[in-house]
């Protein structure tokens, strides 16, 4: 059974809304730029949402201590809700998800802690995952299911396919599912020190590559039953016909080189939708432009679709690596692909990976 | 383990408790000096319940085998010594940071054994029967044939470990929370 999408809603370094993010898409304006929110990182490359916590605190209109990551989030989930006034007889759901939660708070409170011995203790309250989506949920007046996950990069999709399942199941009738991640020092130094964060703009897919570049923003995307639909005369975007997840067994924090986790996971979701092979069009790709991820991926494409790899591209380049957004940002840019029969470029590719040859498009 | 004592600590030994078991069993996977105490010791009672069942775990799908692990304390070992090593030593470990999440012990049992299949980590107050009872019966009932679960609680003082293997097909005892609850009280590990 088909889910429908029937909202989105886009934040990131390309723009603070779908349409200006398919704008950024179309004319290959990338978003990664040297670092100016976060003190003592300056300079670095990034994907930096464009407006300072305080621009976004007066557009949003909100109150009390809040974190980047709600801020964030709330405006993606506000254009993918839509105004949508809420009704008795639907059972209404948000699933979002985040991998550092309201820590860029908890920097700030960290600091002033070691410092002054003064802090302000209300910052904690925002520190937790699980705020950053009740405070979201609040602001839309969402009250029924509220669900927050973190699984690292792979949370935004995970939402979705959560989502999914509650509508098939008639658990909901109507469910915000995405993924918002803000930067901040915790996740820049901690991919730092891995040794995979790129000094330079990341070229995912090329043999040069070296690393990734963070970037921050949020993507949301509504899905609806038909129930829903009938009262909220929302239109349908597009439909989730197939999911999967699935793990590698092989490292904690790496891609076995043989891509079994991404295979298996492909292989599920392309089967469960009823669709061939041959009628996949395009692939966004994860590519975040390290060695590993981008072998690891390639590699899985091969498995799957052998001589015949669809059309590809990362888009990484234009946002940087948004964590727990990057799945639900990218499903987004999968709908506007659809909506406006659009491939967007892997920006920086020169030289096929060694081991794979493949080639991704590149305008 | 099924009753059995097959281990005694030995506290004239260097080696710590978890240490004694993997010589003990004389096991030979050198990833395990790597692990936290809480992967080891999730890696260790994965190993002594197959080394009790070999024929049958070994002929499950690598899709089948289901892993659902709980305690109360987290990673709190590895979130001390992670904060240990930035705050005190000045040099954030990240061999370290990797372990400050309790459900890496999960990766650990599968990555050793190749297993894919679904697995679970809740953080909880206390043991809770119920907690197993409804995660299994969900497991089994779609596409599960077998599940690993327990109860892996380490602290600096206290290493509290209590695993069990369910299956579709094979039951020893019947499995509901009076004799989970039990087994758990008895310590029959």
């Amino acid at each position: 059974m088909s889910v429908r999408i029937t909202g989105i809603g886009l934040v990131s370094a390309i723009g603070l809304n779908c349409q200006a993010n398919l704008l950024s898409l179309r004319t290959g304006k990338a978003g990664i730029a040297p670092l100016r929110n976060l003190s003592d990182r300056e300079g670095l490359l990034v994907g930096e949402v464009k407006l300072r916590n305080e621009e976004l605190v007066s557009r949003l209109n909100v109150t009390d201590h809040i974190s980047r990551t709600s801020l964030l989030g709330l405006m993606a989930a506000r254009e993918a809700w839509n105004d949508m006034p809420h009704h008795s007889s639907l059972k209404a759901g948000i699933i979002s998800s985040t991998s550092v939660g309201g820590m860029d708070r908890s920097e700030i409170f960290y600091r002033d802690y070691l410092n002054q011995g003064n802090p302000d203790y209300g910052l904690l309250l925002t520190h937790d995952s699980g705020n950053t989506t009740e405070r979201i949920a609040a602001a839309l007046g969402i009250t029924g299911y509220i669900n927050t996950l973190s699984t690292a990069c792979s949370s935004g999709v995970n939402a979705m396919m959560l989502g999914a399942r509650l509508l098939q199941q008639g658990k909901l009738d109507r469910v915000l599912v995405g993924g918002v991640d803000a930067l901040t020092r915790f996740t820049i130094n901690g991919f730092r020190s891995l040794m995979i964060y790129d000094e330079a703009w990341c070229r995912p897919f090329d043999e040069t590559r070296t690393g990734l570049n963070l970037g921050e923003g949020a993507g949301f995307l509504l899905l609806e039953n038909e129930k829903s639909i009938a009262i909220s005369g929302n239109k349908t975007l597009c439909y989730v016909n197939g999911y999967a997840n699935a793990a590698d067994a092989y490292h904690q924090t790496a891609s076995s080189p043989d891509g079994k986790g991404a295979t298996l996971a492909i292989e599920q979701a392309i089967s469960r939708s009823g669709l061939g092979k041959d009628q996949i069009s395009y692939i966004n790709a994860h590519g975040t432009g390290t060695k590993n991820n981008d072998l690891s991926e390639s590699v899985a494409l091969k498995n799957i679709f052998g001589d015949n790899v669809p059309k590809f591209s990362s888009t990484k380049p234009f946002t940087g690596h948004t964590l727990a957004a990057a799945g639900a940002i990218e499903a987004v840019f999968s709908v506007l692909s659809i909506q406006h029969n659009l491939i967007y470029p892997n920006l920086n590719f020169q030289t096929p990976i060694e081991e794979t040859g493949l080639i991704p498009v590149t305008e | 383990m099924n009753g059995k004592l097959v281990a005694q600590y030995d506290p004239s030994s260097t080696d710590g408790w978890l240490k004694q078991l993997y010589k003990g069993f004389q096991l030979n996977y050198p990833k395990f000096y790597k692990m936290d105490p809480l992967a080891q010791a999730g890696y260790l009672s994965s190993e002594l319940i197959k080394a009790n069942h070999p024929d049958r775990l070994l002929n499950y799908k690598d899709d089948a085998i289901a892993l659902v692990l709980a305690n109360r304390h987290a990673s709190v070992v590895s979130d001390l010594a992670f904060k240990n090593s930035y705050e005190i030593q000045n040099a954030p470990s990240p061999s370290l940071f990797v372990y400050t999440l309790p459900n890496i012990v999960l990766g650990e049992v599968a990555i050793a054994n190749k297993w894919y299949g679904e697995n679970m980590f809740a953080v909880l107050p206390k043991f809770a029967p119920e907690f197993y009872e409804q995660y299994a019966d969900i497991l089994l009932n779609s596409g599960s044939e077998a599940v690993l679960a327990g109860w892996l609680d380490i602290t600096d003082s206290e290493i509290e470990v209590f695993m069990f293997l369910l299956e579709k097909s094979f039951s020893e005892i019947k499995f509901n929370t009076v004799n989970l609850l039990k087994l758990a009280e008895n310590r029959v590990v």
